[in-house]
């Protein structure tokens, strides 16, 4: 009794599954380093945005930026203590 | 001295060489590579008033500048956008970024892009709002008041004896042969009393009035008295809704003298965008009441932050926030900026990450929220220091702070004691 030809699942093109696993990771890189390079310059723009401020020291007047890395030159500017 | 006019710029405006006997000075501008900048001027200062609160205030954007004796006005960098033609020039005072010129004992408006918007023509020109484009009152060479707009139109005629501040849409408070008026832009007249008008209700139908025995009450546009002038002093806190005074204590009433709100209160202040109301006892203690009268929260009201949404309630030791809907908020969730957060063990503060994370042990007396440059004030054996914002000391704890208004680390360098003159020093 023929029982007629039975369902066959069809293979896997295994070469397609990698291709598109890959085709996802590479989205997945760019999406994460776009991040990360946003952030970046978020971060960046946060450090460089630099406030003045004047300071009083020694009864001298000088002036202070709000980013530690400056705060070795801190005393940018100078005058005498009369200066009132 | 020394004054920044503008933080976010390195325009530093210094002066030297005070005689204090004759008053002179000398004055010069450098900037962040310790130049001296526009160096074509005899003097150069900034524009400066002195608010209603006392607080002295600097144009950000542009410096005057002298020449031969007349001032003139230069942006920050450096370009001429006023000539040096007049005998004095000032920051309005209360209205931001507006200038006040004056030559020949008169006086105009200029705005920060030097285009004049009034010519110097009054004898006297005030701030109307809180902003520029609500206008000034001016006084002419007679002596009477009128009302001007932005762009110098007449808005009311200049034949007032004194023009109030208050007003409501198109209607103003003026005085006339010693009477006071409710007038219109047209100059109709909707309301005259020998009572003083105080301010005109928010739905423009009467006024809040106080009697020659400095009572307050409410009339309306045909002067029948809507409450009764039984009160030392009334302010509409909404439609409808008044702050009362009465036996030195405040309460809340409706338009019906109906007491919403006991007269138990050392004062009442209305949030407008939050929709609540603020009550302090004679302990300063605060109560935060939604538009129902019922307390919400209850503690020492530190800050309230309208653009951010905050409420920050001192509660027992601790420094709470809530939104304005009265659900408490996270720190980290309000100062999304900030790296490190004040939390308290045993009686000691420490600093915490985001993630909960331990960075700074507990072992301070006390702490002060990050500022926006990164650093925390720290408190140890009565004395102040700071910490950066990766949790390391950059300030060790030797400097006795406690009378200080504000507490504040920039680095080594504390914020001085005179918040006026906004300085740092160590």
């Amino acid at each position: 009794m023929s029982r007629g030809r039975r369902y066959e699942e069809p293979k896997l093109n295994m070469k397609k599954v990698f291709a598109v696993i890959v085709a996802i990771i590479v989205v997945i890189m760019c999406v994460v380093m776009l991040k990360g390079l946003l952030g970046k310059g978020e971060e960046e723009k946060a450090v460089t945005s630099i406030d003045y401020f004047p300071a009083y020291q020694n009864n001298k007047w000088g002036v202070i930026d709000s980013n530690r890395k400056c705060s070795n030159r801190s005393f940018i500017c100078r005058d005498d203590s009369s200066t009132k | 001295m020394i004054v920044v006019p503008n933080s976010k710029k390195d325009v530093f405006l210094c002066t030297y060489d005070v005689n204090y006997d004759d008053g002179t000075y000398k004055t010069k501008a450098l900037n962040s590579k310790n130049e001296e900048i526009f160096t074509e001027n005899e003097q150069i200062e900034a524009v400066s008033c002195v608010d209603e609160n006392g607080n002295l205030r600097y144009n950000q954007n542009v410096l005057k500048i002298q020449k031969e004796g007349k001032y003139g006005l230069i942006n920050l960098e450096g370009k001429e956008i006023l000539a040096c033609e007049y005998d004095e020039i000032t920051e309005l005072p209360e209205v931001e970024n507006t200038i006040l010129i004056s030559k020949d004992g008169n006086y105009g408006i200029v705005n920060e892009e030097g285009k004049i918007i009034i010519e110097p023509q009054y004898a006297e020109i005030t701030n109307f709002g809180e902003e520029a484009n609500a206008g000034f009152i001016v006084k002419n060479s007679e002596g009477k008041y009128g009302l001007v707009d932005i762009t110098n139109n007449k808005v009311l005629e200049t034949k007032y004896d004194k023009i109030s501040k208050a007003h409501k849409g198109d209607y103003y408070v003026v005085t006339e042969s010693g009477t006071q008026k409710v007038v219109k832009k047209d100059g109709t007249e909707s309301l005259s009393t020998k009572n003083e008008i105080i301010s005109i209700l928010k739905n423009t139908e009467g006024v809040i009035y106080k009697t020659s025995d400095n009572k307050y009450g409410v009339m309306n546009l045909s002067s029948e008295n809507i409450i009764e002038a039984n009160y030392d002093e009334l302010e509409e806190a909404k439609t409808g809704m008044f702050i009362a005074k009465k036996d030195n204590k405040y309460g809340i009433i409706d338009e019906k003298s109906e007491t919403k709100l006991d007269f138990n209160n050392q004062s009442i202040i209305y949030n407008e965008k939050g929709d609540f109301y603020i009550t302090e006892d004679e302990n300063y203690n605060n109560k935060i009441l939604n538009n129902n009268y019922e307390t919400k929260l209850e503690g020492i009201l530190t800050d309230i932050d309208n653009e951010k949404g905050y409420i920050e309630l001192k509660q027992g030791e601790e420094y709470k926030y809530y939104n304005f809907k009265f659900e408490e908020q996270k720190e980290e969730d309000i100062f999304t900026n900030n790296t490190l957060f004040v939390d308290k063990k045993d009686g000691k503060y420490g600093l915490i990450d985001k993630k909960g994370k331990t960075v700074v042990e507990y072992i301070y007396d006390d702490m002060i929220r990050q500022n926006q440059f990164g650093y925390v004030a720290v408190k140890k054996d009565g004395k102040w220091g700071a910490i950066d914002r990766s949790g390391n000391v950059v300030q060790d704890p030797v400097y006795e702070l406690d009378e200080y208004l504000k507490i504040d680390f920039i680095g080594t360098w504390y914020l001085g004691k005179d918040l006026n003159m906004n300085y740092y020093r160590k």
